[in-house]
């Protein structure tokens, strides 16, 4: 008998249509307000080191793949975004082979050495962070300072990011500093870090699409807040206000953009909770005891770590019920 | 792209559908004897005549269901046929012909428990979803089943405390049990007493979807009979079997044996009422279904009422509007069905909805790997981790797919429907379970 040319495979025979490659640029998309800040506020020099990450990123996952006889995935956008969140988090006047080689990095052992996309047990734009923070210190200490374009006037007080202000001067450098200010990102950082305003519009885009859950974001932020508040209760004097703490840079983007991430964040909602709140958590130690200035990218690098551990604070299986008779 | 909430079609809209048009009558008909319980022996014989309604096998066994004509005319002959799921089935073959004699009826009152069981049993009424009993047994009451089983399986000397009627459609796109509810109504309504008489079950719900409307006057017929309307929530998976004795019954329902009888509940569908008041009505077994025929791509999405064991090229064959090439043709809907090989395949009561895809409409997965996502974590009705156990199966770690639950898995399909690597997650689960299952028997 003659078959009909029908296509079998199997169930279900329908998708909710979309795709790893979607997810990842509509990500890119919700990095737009951030890429537009970095521009406001640091001018052409900002958006030269996003090109330079961008493309090094691709470049090198491209190299690396065709080396290694694997597919070549650069066109589902996960480089490109590793790259745009790799610059975000640099100074804007880093010197462009610098940032060369961090997006190197990033790709490389941040995410192809362990196998690419979902295999990596740490987020691949932090570990080109973590790289050029190791190698060349000096240069993470100098940022040059906002010229916003147009209406806005410069907030010119500041000659580091307040977060390095307020480690380094204490609490009165900073507290009579406005707000706004830091709200809008105009003050001396890195390029995706010191506006909160583009953070917030770029990660409440991505909750009202559900590429993240709130459950990160929302628990980072809060935790941080509460715990930043407890220590400011007890003495006032040597902790800063907690709500300044999260307005002062890194934490929206970290919450929105660098934790949530998906290879290297826990799936289970319980875990997704706890990663939250150790990030937050975290993030106020390093800031309030470390040696570091920043708190946000070693925290989530070591929560990361945890990440395995988080995966197994899995929801209870349905039907484990002691079976009758 | 849609959120990630999936929602089945509002039912109050499917309630004005026309009645199901009667397909005419095919050639041929070819009726499987093989249930997932056992073959039942053939009483007739390659040439025989026979009448609708005739009872052409007949088991010994009470779990075995028996097999009646659906038409009249001649056997022709008694082989294996394609079924469904791609393997051959032994099936009695019947070439219509000549009168279509009336089906013998012969209605009785019915009044003791013991008749209608006896009834219902040798009805051998077949169901849509997977059951771990057939039909009579799963909803009858332990001392009607002592009454045949010397020894009863140890789920069956449970009493009924909850009786559960489902007039959930099983999945999105499907409105087979909700158009018949409100399309027949009184037929329903008749069958219940004799449910009720049958499970002696304390308790008695008619489940629905928040979106389904029922006549107040339907509500009170319910209520004077003691059946309480259950609404769930309109989301699939929830209109299957352990979720639903779940949402009603607030138990879980043990799994991997996925037998409601385990926690005092019976589920019956619509459709398997409406046999049942049939046969109540005419005094045999009903001997057409009705079908869901939907070819999207053309705008065909109609109810037909066929003759049990209607092979799919007669079904569709007499429908117009219906795609020329269709792509892919799939037996049990979108999510739950299986895609078929050929257009032989014979329709009977387990069968739903048919649905044909063009090419535009198929959905392909690809090799992608999973990066993490949690998508499917997140949607996983049984609460399992359908990204770890994919992987487990994947790359052949059977042990410790079976470790984290991989039997509690009911293929509802939706880790593979919102997995954005298009990952084929129950192609692996499926490939996994069946491994095991090897590995046990070999053992």
């Amino acid at each position: 008998m003659k078959r009909p040319d029908l296509y079998v495979s199997m169930s279900p025979h329908a998708h909710a249509g979309y795709s790893t490659r979607q997810i990842m640029f509509e990500t890119i998309l919700a990095t737009l307000p951030l890429i537009f800040a970095g521009w406001f506020f640091f001018g052409w020099a900002a958006l030269q080191t996003i090109i330079v990450c961008v493309v090094i990123a691709v470049l090198t996952e491209g190299v690396w793949q065709k080396a290694t006889g694997r597919a070549v995935t650069i066109a589902d956008g996960s480089a490109v975004l590793t790259g745009i969140l790799l610059a975000l988090i640099l100074p804007p006047a880093i010197p462009w082979w610098m940032a060369l080689l961090g997006a190197a990095v990033a790709i490389l052992v941040g995410k192809q050495f362990y196998g690419g996309l979902g295999q990596h047990p740490f987020n691949a734009a932090l570990v080109g962070w973590a790289f050029i923070f190791v190698s060349y210190q000096a240069v993470l200490e100098s940022y040059m300072m906002p010229e916003p374009r147009w209406w806005l006037e410069a907030g010119g007080y500041l000659e580091y990011p307040p977060l390095d202000v307020l480690k380094l001067d204490g609490i009165a450098a900073v507290s009579g500093l406005p707000w706004a200010d830091f709200i809008y990102g105009n003050v001396p950082g890195s390029i995706g870090t010191t506006s909160i305003l583009a953070a917030l519009i770029g990660g409440v885009y991505l909750i009202a699409r559900r590429i993240v859950d709130w459950y990160i974001p929302v628990c980072f932020i809060l935790s941080a807040w509460i715990f930043g508040f407890i220590f400011w209760q007890i003495d006032p004097e040597s902790y800063a206000n907690p709500t300044l703490h999260i307005l002062i840079g890194w934490i929206f983007l970290g919450a929105f953009f660098l934790a949530p991430e998906k290879g290297s964040s826990p799936v289970t909602v319980q875990g997704m909770i706890f990663y939250g709140i150790g990030c937050g958590v975290l993030t106020m130690i390093f800031r309030s005891w470390g040696t570091f200035v920043q708190g946000v990218p070693f925290a989530i690098l070591l929560m990361n770590t945890l990440t395995p551990l988080f995966d197994r604070i899995r929801p209870r299986v349905l039907g484990r019920v002691k079976e009758i008779a | 792209m849609k959120l990630l909430n999936i929602k089945q079609p509002s039912a109050t809209k499917q309630a004005s559908a026309a009645p199901p048009t009667i397909v005419p009558l095919p050639k041929r008909v070819v009726l499987p004897f093989v249930s997932p319980w056992g073959e039942a022996p053939v009483l007739v014989s390659k040439g025989e005549q026979v009448e609708a309604g005739q009872c052409l096998a007949k088991s010994d066994d009470v779990l075995v269901p028996a097999v009646y004509a659906s038409v009249s005319g001649t056997v022709t002959e008694i082989k294996a046929w394609p079924g469904k799921l791609g393997k051959e089935v032994r099936s009695i073959i019947i070439e219509t012909g000549g009168q279509q004699s009336g089906p013998v009826s012969n209605p009785k009152v019915l009044g003791e428990p013991q008749e209608i069981f006896q009834q219902v049993l040798a009805a051998g009424i077949r169901e849509v979803d997977s059951h771990p009993w057939p039909l009579a047994l799963r909803i009858a009451s332990p001392d009607l089943i002592a009454s045949v089983l010397p020894s009863p399986a140890g789920p069956l000397i449970q009493a009924i405390e909850t009786l559960i009627i489902n007039g959930m459609d099983r999945q999105p796109g499907v409105y087979v049990r909700s158009t018949l509810l409100s399309q027949q109504e009184e037929d329903l309504l008749e069958s219940i007493p004799f449910l009720q008489k049958l499970s002696s079950a304390s308790r008695t719900v008619l489940a629905v979807t928040d979106m389904q409307s029922v006549s107040g006057e339907l509500q009170q017929k319910l209520s004077a009979l003691g059946v309480e309307l259950v609404r769930c929530p309109n989301k699939y998976p929830l209109a299957l079997e352990p979720l639903v004795t779940q949402f009603v019954t607030k138990k879980e329902v043990p799994q991997p044996a996925n037998d409601t009888r385990l926690i005092g509940a019976a589920v019956l569908d619509v459709n398997a009422a409406l046999n049942i008041s049939s046969l109540v009505q005419s005094g045999r077994p009903s001997l057409d279904t009705v079908i869901q025929v939907e070819a999207l791509a053309a705008g065909v999405r109609q109810l037909v009422r066929a003759p049990i064991g209607i092979l799919l090229e007669d079904l569709l064959g007499n429908l117009s509007g219906l795609p020329d090439r269709p792509a892919k043709v799939i037996i049990g809907g979108i999510f739950l069905g299986d895609a078929q090989f050929s257009f032989t395949v014979p329709i009977n009561q387990e069968t739903d909805v048919v649905t044909l895809q063009t090419a535009d409409e198929l959905h392909r997965s690809a090799d992608e790997p999973c990066f993490n996502c949690g998508y499917c974590v997140r949607h996983c009705p049984m609460q399992l981790l359908p990204n770890e156990l994919g992987k487990y199966c994947e790359y052949g770690k059977f042990d410790d797919a079976e470790r984290n639950f991989l039997f509690h898995c009911i293929e509802c399909g939706v880790c593979a429907y919102v997995c954005p690597a298009k990952r084929p997650m129950v192609q692996l689960l499926r490939f996994g379970k069946k491994e095991l299952l090897a590995m046990r028997e070999a053992s």
